[in-house]
């Protein structure tokens, strides 16, 4: 009896630890409480900004972005060749701090009523014994074009290893694939 | 007892034998299938060299003719052209502009011109050969016909690894014999107005961005894509007359463009669709380790800049790997093309979806 009460504590923890032991942080989200969304139909997203080691991180997160609303059909968005004209025209390069006139500016230059601005914080490879695992970290948030302010911002983690491919092993992920997970999970507290 | 395992030992090597025959590639098929106008004359240009190979050019070029003469095909090689683009300063390899294509026929009476590309030729365990080629049409300078061809020793091997291609040489000629063939039948087909349901979009390609570790990728990549575009009956804009807006406009655009740049080109070119985008990873099969690639691509609406699709995808060549290696796909051409192949079919979703809207 009292090995089988051990037993069924034993699967409960591990059920748990499934559960929650998941591969990734729940996004920190914020959403302006009285701004109407429905306002936003064209929108640019700025090149991201990169404080990874990784090169080509904030490119890619950049272009994954762009699908990821794109495929929602939520927005509509601005060809990144013309997003570039004009931030180059403004002569910034910290992308992800413009100022509030900046993005006014922009906003009316491109015709839109919001900016995404983001930034990739962390985009590595983490080692753990003989194991490696991709690790993601990006900030991704919205503002509207009239005063620069903030609507929606989203943080969020996305690794690559989850509970069970630690426990027996499993086919790592690559950087694109946490990238464009990480992406989605961010979207989706916007867009749902 | 004795007889009924002899008749079945025959039997085995009857199977065998037979695989082994379906296996063995006789294509004999070689020239009188398809016949093309040989009063047209051909100027073929020397082909654009990405392999970092130097003996990759010679070799190619020797076999393309020795093919283009068993289809009786009228050309002049790039040695004989060569005098006429040094004289008109026409250094670009791979593509032509509309003032270069002017220039040569001054001097010389073309009707078409062959450009091409070396995407790949290593010569290792598992050679591999990447070539591109197409043939436009000197006087309205829109391209006839398209193909790229790719192969490595592995796909030739049969049962009992039997068949696989060591030697570079013979890989490159059975590359350059179905490379040819193909695009003869093309021409063929195009000379003979064969129905065709033809995409109704005219589509720039603008230079995809490469920030793979491959300094050739966007390249290589663009040169499949072209083809992939043009096999699916969509009519492309020769890639050289795009390079010459920019660089007049002295704007070399890679994996976008600006308003003013499209606006321009549509005006000019009567285009519907703008494609361009970028290659995220290029890694070349190496050892055990499979083909790789990760693309993305974008296509915009012409006449207003809007992003009618997104596509991205990631590829490994061991992705339709089933049992005993079947599937797997060994050369990087043919993994690109089959992405390729992906993104025209979310291209005709997308546009035909988009374009209804619109009416």
């Amino acid at each position: 009896m009292r090995t089988d009460k051990f037993t069924f504590i034993i699967f409960v923890l591990i059920l748990c630890f499934s559960t929650f032991g998941c591969s990734s942080m729940k996004p920190t989200v914020f959403l302006h409480p009285e701004f109407n969304f429905s306002y936003v139909e064209r929108v640019a997203v700025i090149p991201f900004e990169n404080l990874s080691k990784d090169q080509g991180a904030a490119y890619r997160a950049t272009r994954f972005f762009i699908t990821e609303l794109l495929s929602s059909e939520s927005f509509e968005i601005i060809e990144p060749g013309e997003v570039k004209r004009v931030v180059e025209k403004i002569g910034t390069t910290r992308t992800a701090e413009l100022t509030q006139q900046q993005i006014i500016q922009i906003g009316n230059e491109l015709k839109v009523q919001g900016l995404f601005l983001g930034t990739i914080n962390e985009s590595s490879i983490q080692r753990s014994g003989s194991s490696t695992s991709p690790v993601v970290t990006m900030l991704v948030r919205l503002v509207e074009t009239e005063t620069g302010a903030t609507i929606w911002s989203a943080t969020h983690t996305q690794t690559g290893k989850g509970f069970w491919n630690s426990i027996f092993g499993g086919s790592d992920k690559s950087m694109s694939e946490i990238t464009r997970k990480c992406v989605k999970n961010t979207v989706k507290t916007l867009i749902d | 007892m004795k007889k009924t395992y002899l008749k079945y030992w025959i039997q085995i090597t009857l199977l065998i034998t037979l695989l082994l025959s379906v296996g063995i590639k006789a294509d004999t098929n070689k020239s009188n299938a398809y016949t093309i106008d040989t009063n047209s004359v051909v100027a073929v240009m020397s082909f654009v060299n990405h392999s970092g190979n130097s003996k990759a050019i010679p070799a190619v070029m020797e076999l393309l003719y020795a093919q283009l003469d068993l289809y009786n095909v009228n050309y002049l090689s790039h040695t004989i052209i060569r005098p006429t683009l040094r004289k008109h300063r026409i250094r670009t390899v791979g593509s032509i502009n509309k003032d270069d294509v002017s220039h040569i026929k001054e001097s010389i009476d073309i009707e078409r011109i062959i450009l091409g590309s070396i995407n790949i030729y290593k010569n290792r365990e598992n050679p591999e050969i990447s070539i591109s080629i197409r043939i436009i049409d000197a006087n309205k300078l829109t391209i006839i016909a398209a193909v790229s061809q790719s192969a490595t020793g592995k796909d030739f091997e049969k049962l009992f690894g039997l068949g696989k291609i060591e030697s570079i040489d013979l890989l490159l000629q059975q590359t350059i014999q179905e490379l040819i063939k193909k695009l003869i039948k093309d021409i063929h087909a195009y000379d003979n107005k064969a129905e065709q349901k033809l995409q109704p979009y005219t589509i720039a390609l603008i230079p995809l961005d490469n920030i793979s570790e491959n300094k050739k990728a966007g390249l290589i990549t663009e040169n499949i894509l072209l083809t992939t575009l043009v096999q699916n009956r969509y009519n492309v804009i020769e890639p050289g007359i795009i390079s010459n807006v920019m660089q007049k406009n002295r704007n070399i655009l890679r994996g976008e463009i600006d308003l003013h740049t499209l606006n321009q080109i549509r005006n000019e070119y009567h285009i519907d669709l703008l494609v361009t985008g970028s290659i995220d990873k290029f890694e070349l099969p190496r050892g055990s380790k499979d083909a790789e690639i990760e693309i993305g691509l974008r296509t915009l609406d012409a006449s207003n800049g809007k992003i009618i699709s997104m596509f991205n995808d990631c590829r490994k060549g061991n992705d339709s790997e089933s049992v005993f290696g079947f599937g797997k796909i060994n050369a990087m051409g043919n993994l690109i093309n089959e992405s390729f192949n992906k993104y025209i079919h979310t291209l005709e979703k997308k546009s035909e979806k988009y374009f209804a809207k619109q009416n």
